[in-house]
């Protein structure tokens, strides 16, 4: 008999370990799915990342209810899995970057909506070459989800530092976009 | 422009630029994939657990039944008061209580050991180690009875006895055999006689 309660008391905590978790999937998918693609910048990669992350999330249900703040959690661990999986992709040098600088410059943009994709192409690859500090602070800052307190519990550090971070390299990209607005302003006149 | 208005401009293009950079839309259904991954691996996981309590139950009753045979077929493990006793007689002051002691162990060990491995019926027969065979036996009564009446006969009536007992141990003499024709067939030989 006593077998048989505790037999049914898991099976209705795993019940409601399920529901709960089907409400994670449902509430924070998309979230998760952003910070992967902040990362992988491909959607196929991204929507991997995001099953990973869920899955990982299944096999650790039971410490659910320890967590406090489940937003911060998910995109701890969708990050992670996002960069172990960059890592083992070829990184971009600085040297195309300047290429693509320089591309950009040469053709003749009209439409503002090919020059908007084209600068979003290239900043993506402004932000791989940034130093990791910077590039960790600046990528997450592209998921509009995430404030800059819960930037810094993803990545373990401080709110502030996460702003000095931000700062800092949006610097950096503001010059270099200075640099391909001025190229086409000279092209133009 | 001056610089304040320029590094404006590039603040609003850079923030357009980074929205731009994340502002990805999954694929319809999403949530509903993740859902369905989630119960596969669900039910992946519990068939992977019923499995191992299936394999686990039947090596622990492998086990089980193993033991209880080993128990059953009478090799149990050295007893510890034994063990103890075996060790330390080198090492320990032995004293009168404790040899005597020691001697009713080794008596009960022996025992023990009677009993657990009982002797079979045919043991020692499997070789003839007797000098003599049939081995010798204690007289029976009438054995006894002639002894003596050896011992105290006279020799004229020992000799006589020997000598009856030789007469019964000769060949019988058996006289040859006359058979006599019948009455029918003694007049027919008459007749043919007469022929």
């Amino acid at each position: 008999v006593a077998e048989q309660v505790i037999a049914s008391q898991l099976i209705a905590a795993e019940q409601v370990s399920d529901d709960a978790l089907e409400r994670i999937v449902r509430e924070h998918a998309r979230l998760v799915y952003r910070v992967a693609y902040s990362v992988v910048r491909n959607h196929h990669d991204a929507e991997d990342v995001t099953q990973e992350t869920f899955l990982r999330v299944l096999r650790s249900r039971k410490k659910l209810d320890a967590v406090h703040d489940v937003k911060p959690w998910l995109a701890r661990i969708a990050w992670r899995i996002a960069v172990d999986r960059t890592r083992k992709k070829p990184q971009v040098g600085l040297g195309e970057i300047d290429q693509d600088v320089d591309g950009l410059r040469a053709r003749s943009l009209t439409e503002e909506s090919l020059l908007a994709a084209e600068m979003s192409g290239l900043l993506g690859r402004m932000i791989a070459v940034l130093p990791s500090q910077l590039k960790d602070v600046i990528t997450l800052s592209t998921v509009q989800e995430l404030s800059p307190a819960e930037i810094g519990e993803v990545l373990g550090i401080p709110e502030s530092a996460v702003r000095s971070r931000q700062f800092r390299a949006r610097q950096i990209l503001k010059d270099k976009m200075a640099s391909l607005l001025e190229g086409k302003h000279e092209r133009n006149g | 422009m001056n610089a304040m208005d320029k590094d404006r401009s590039l603040d609003a293009v850079l923030d357009r630029a980074l929205a731009a950079c994340g502002d990805a839309e999954p694929r319809v259904g999403l949530e509903n994939r993740i859902l369905a991954s989630l119960r596969d691996e669900d039910h992946r996981v519990a068939r992977a657990r019923r499995r191992f309590l299936v394999v686990g139950s039947a090596a622990a009753a492998a086990v089980l039944a193993t033991t209880l045979w080993i128990v059953v077929s009478g090799t149990s493990p050295p007893n510890r008061r034994t063990t103890a006793a075996r060790v330390s007689p080198a090492v320990a002051v032995t004293t009168p209580q404790d040899r005597k002691s020691e001697r009713s162990i080794r008596t009960n060990q022996i025992r023990r050991h009677e009993r657990s491995h009982p002797k079979s019926s045919t043991e020692g027969d499997g070789l003839p180690k007797l000098r003599e065979f049939p081995s010798p036996r204690p007289l029976s009564g009438q054995e006894k009875l002639l002894l003596a009446y050896i011992s105290a006969a006279p020799d004229s009536e020992i000799k006589a006895a020997a000598a009856e007992q030789a007469s019964h141990a000769s060949d019988l003499q058996i006289n040859e055999l006359q058979i006599a024709p019948l009455a029918g067939d003694q007049n027919a030989y008459e007749t043919s006689t007469n022929k």
